[in-house]
């Protein structure tokens, strides 16, 4: 330290500043330890914006889980109503009349499908009372958003002459399938498990 | 630096490893902040892989005796290479003495069946399992 005083520093004083070298040094390494802090920084926004959009989609699917666990597991098959037929199955739309809904008792008509009007596909799910003269307004809401790919199967016979099997339509059939099978993949590209479930009422 | 400082006011500032030292303990504090969002990522992570297992496995339950028939026996598959599901069907017997008829239903033609289903998957080389089991109505055994 004291050679180093007396080759740097004028006499009588220590602080005779920096030199342009301890100067470069200290810049290049201000630079570098907040290179780093910035990338820390960053990587910590990016981790918590990826996790908000992971929780999202957690919460989609479970809302949408809960609605057919609620609403289509206690599907009924009673004749007609206003024409409309109590259920109506297709490759990847649901319609089907529930006694089992958030918003009261009653007989509601619920609706699952995937709507690719938009900029990006989402399912959506209308519901309304059955019988219309009363409350004609259907409450529509998005279940999931960036849908890549959404397909429905209905398990059962369609005639007692036939074997059960899985069908893609099920429509003006005597009698509820056993199961529904709800396959999607969201167009971050995971694949969650297909969603079974047993009606009931089916089969 | 003491006596410089002492002859100039007491205004001789940082020096040069002060600063350093000073940028350290923000950087260390920063990723210790930065490593909350890790344990979130990987709370989630957890908690999806099980809610997946537990779709998985009511998938299984509700399947059984309907795309198949319900018969005894033991099924295994795997999705995705990451979930492994184990669906075993036996016939149940009541094994409470106390109510000795409730499953005895041997003079009809039905039997009572407990279905199990397992899902075991790895979560960051912890094993993890999740069991759920039913009892269902099916034809029984010839």
């Amino acid at each position: 330290m004291s050679a180093r005083s007396s080759r740097f520093y004028r006499a009588g004083c220590t602080a005779g500043g920096f030199t342009l070298v301890e100067l470069l040094i200290a810049l290049a390494l201000t630079a570098l330890v907040s290179l780093v802090l910035v990338q820390q920084v960053n990587l910590a926004g990016q981790g918590a914006a990826r996790l908000t959009e992971r929780a999202t989609r957690a919460d989609e699917r479970r809302g949408l889980e809960m609605l057919l666990r609620r609403s289509l597991a206690d599907a009924v098959l009673i004749p007609a109503i206003d024409g409309i037929p109590a259920f109506v199955g297709g490759p990847s739309s649901l319609t089907f009349l529930t006694v089992v809904d958030d918003a009261g008792p009653g007989l509601y008509s619920v609706r699952l499908a995937l709507d690719q009007t938009g900029s990006e596909p989402v399912v959506t799910v209308s519901r309304r009372l059955a019988d219309r003269s009363v409350l004609p307004r259907a409450t529509d809401s998005v279940l999931l958003r960036g849908v890549r790919t959404f397909g429905i199967s209905y398990f059962g016979a369609t005639s007692p002459a036939v074997a059960a099997g899985w069908h893609r339509h099920w429509e003006n059939v005597a009698e509820l399938p056993a199961l529904v099978r709800i396959v999607y993949r969201t167009a971050d590209g995971s694949a969650p498990p297909p969603i079974v479930l047993r009606l009931h009422n089916g089969g | 630096m003491a006596p410089c400082a002492d002859k100039t006011g007491g205004s001789a500032g940082f020096s040069l490893i002060e600063v350093l030292i000073a940028l350290t303990i923000a950087g260390l504090a920063l990723t210790a902040i930065s490593q909350v969002f890790g344990t979130g990522f990987l709370a989630h992570r957890a908690n999806a892989d099980a809610a997946a297992a537990l779709t998985l496995a009511e998938g299984k339950i509700a399947a059984a005796g309907a795309t198949e028939p319900l018969r005894p026996g033991v099924t295994r598959g795997e999705f995705t290479d990451r979930f492994k599901w184990e669906v075993d069907i036996a016939r149940y017997r009541d094994t409470d003495e106390e109510t000795p008829t409730a499953s005895d239903v041997s003079h009809l033609s039905i039997a009572l069946y407990r279905i199990s289903t397992v899902v075991s998957w790895h979560d960051g080389g912890r094993a993890r399992r999740l069991t759920l089991s039913t009892l269902r109505l099916g034809p029984a055994p010839p």
